[in-house]
Formats: C-alpha cells, sequence, structure tokens
C-alpha cells in the first residue's frame, strides 16, 4: 500500500508540471480537477493502509469541494471576460 | 483469492492514471488533453477504487466508496464539458495560443 501511494505521489507531481507550465486558464484547470482525482485516490489509500475510516469521510467532502470550486473559478473567469 | 483480485484492479488503475498523467504532459492541445484527463479520471480512479473495496472487505469502506465512485463518474465528464465551452466562447489571444511542449 505504501508503494501505491508513492506511485501516486509521482503522478501527482507529473500532473502539477500541466498547472505550472499551461499556456491557458482552461488547462490549468483541467490539471487541478485531475490533481483533485489523485488526492481523492491518495486519500482512499491512506484509509486502507491506516485502517482508519475517517480518510474516506475526508475524500467524500474533497471530491464535493473540487467539483464546486471549478465551477466557480470557470464562472469567474466568465464574468470576468464579460459575458453572463 | 480475493488479494489477487484487489491487487490486479489496484495495479490496473494505476497503469490507466499514469498513462493520463503521461498524456497531460506530453499532448500538444488542450482537446486532445480532455481525452487523457477525462478517460483516466473515471476508468482509473474506478478501477482502483474497486480493488481498494475488495482489499479492505468492510461494508462501512464500500458503501463511502461507492458514494465516491458515482460522484466521480458523474462530475468528471461535467468538468471538461463546462471547461471545453468556456474554451469555445472565450478564444485566447495570439500572445497565449503558444503550444510548447
Amino acid at each position: 500500500m505504501a508503494a501505491v501511494l508513492g506511485i501516486l505521489t509521482a503522478l501527482l507531481i507529473m500532473t502539477l508540471y500541466r498547472i505550472i507550465v499551461g499556456p491557458t486558464f482552461q488547462d490549468r484547470l483541467l490539471g487541478l480537477s485531475m490533481v483533485s482525482v489523485e488526492l481523492v485516490l491518495m486519500l482512499c489509500v491512506t484509509a486502507v493502509m491506516l485502517e482508519q475510516s475517517f480518510y474516506v469521510d475526508i475524500a467524500m467532502i474533497y471530491a464535493l469541494l473540487s467539483f464546486g470550486e471549478i465551477t466557480a473559478f470557470v464562472k469567474v473567469h466568465h464574468w470576468r471576460k464579460g459575458s453572463r | 483469492m480475493n488479494l489477487f483480485f484487489a491487487w490486479f484492479f489496484i495495479v490496473t488503475g494505476l497503469i490507466i492514471m499514469f498513462f493520463g498523467a503521461l498524456g497531460m504532459i506530453i499532448l500538444k492541445d488542450l482537446f486532445q488533453r480532455f481525452h487523457a484527463s477525462t478517460k483516466c479520471e473515471v476508468s482509473g480512479a474506478f478501477s482502483l477504487l474497486i480493488g481498494l473495496m475488495l482489499y479492505a472487505g468492510e461494508l462501512e469502506f464500500t458503501m463511502k466508496t461507492v458514494v465516491i465512485v458515482l460522484f466521480l463518474i458523474i462530475t468528471s465528464p461535467l468538468v471538461a464539458h463546462m471547461l471545453a465551452v468556456s474554451r469555445t466562447r472565450h478564444q485566447p489571444q495570439e500572445s497565449e495560443e503558444e503550444h510548447e511542449c
């Protein structure tokens, strides 16, 4: 289980590359959505590894919050561009 | 036998997630990156969480993980669609459009 956690951390660093050098706003948000999915998976792996069930609750709340966060970013981008 | 299937699904999920992250790095356009990101978020996370369910084998963990899987399957294509609509409405300026990879 610790090896799975390490591989997921490596994948998260690979995805952070797209957030840092992404040419446009939408590329960065796409990387953010994938980073949040990988963090949810890491929290679930931690819950299995430590046998603590509350990490799964944190993963559920994190998945919900990341969706609202990306929606809010896209909406604010629409307002700043002056449509809707 | 249960543990064998658990590790099979976990390794399959990790391979799919790896190719998704690789596609996020090496693909050149935003609409090509949607292909990598959405497919990996849905199928990779689904497979890895099924493997974790089989590995843990507790009812409490399984029910909470089913909720996470359903939520990810609903919201991941929704996010990609939202970003695609945002991209087609606001075309980027010429200075932002350079794709160096």
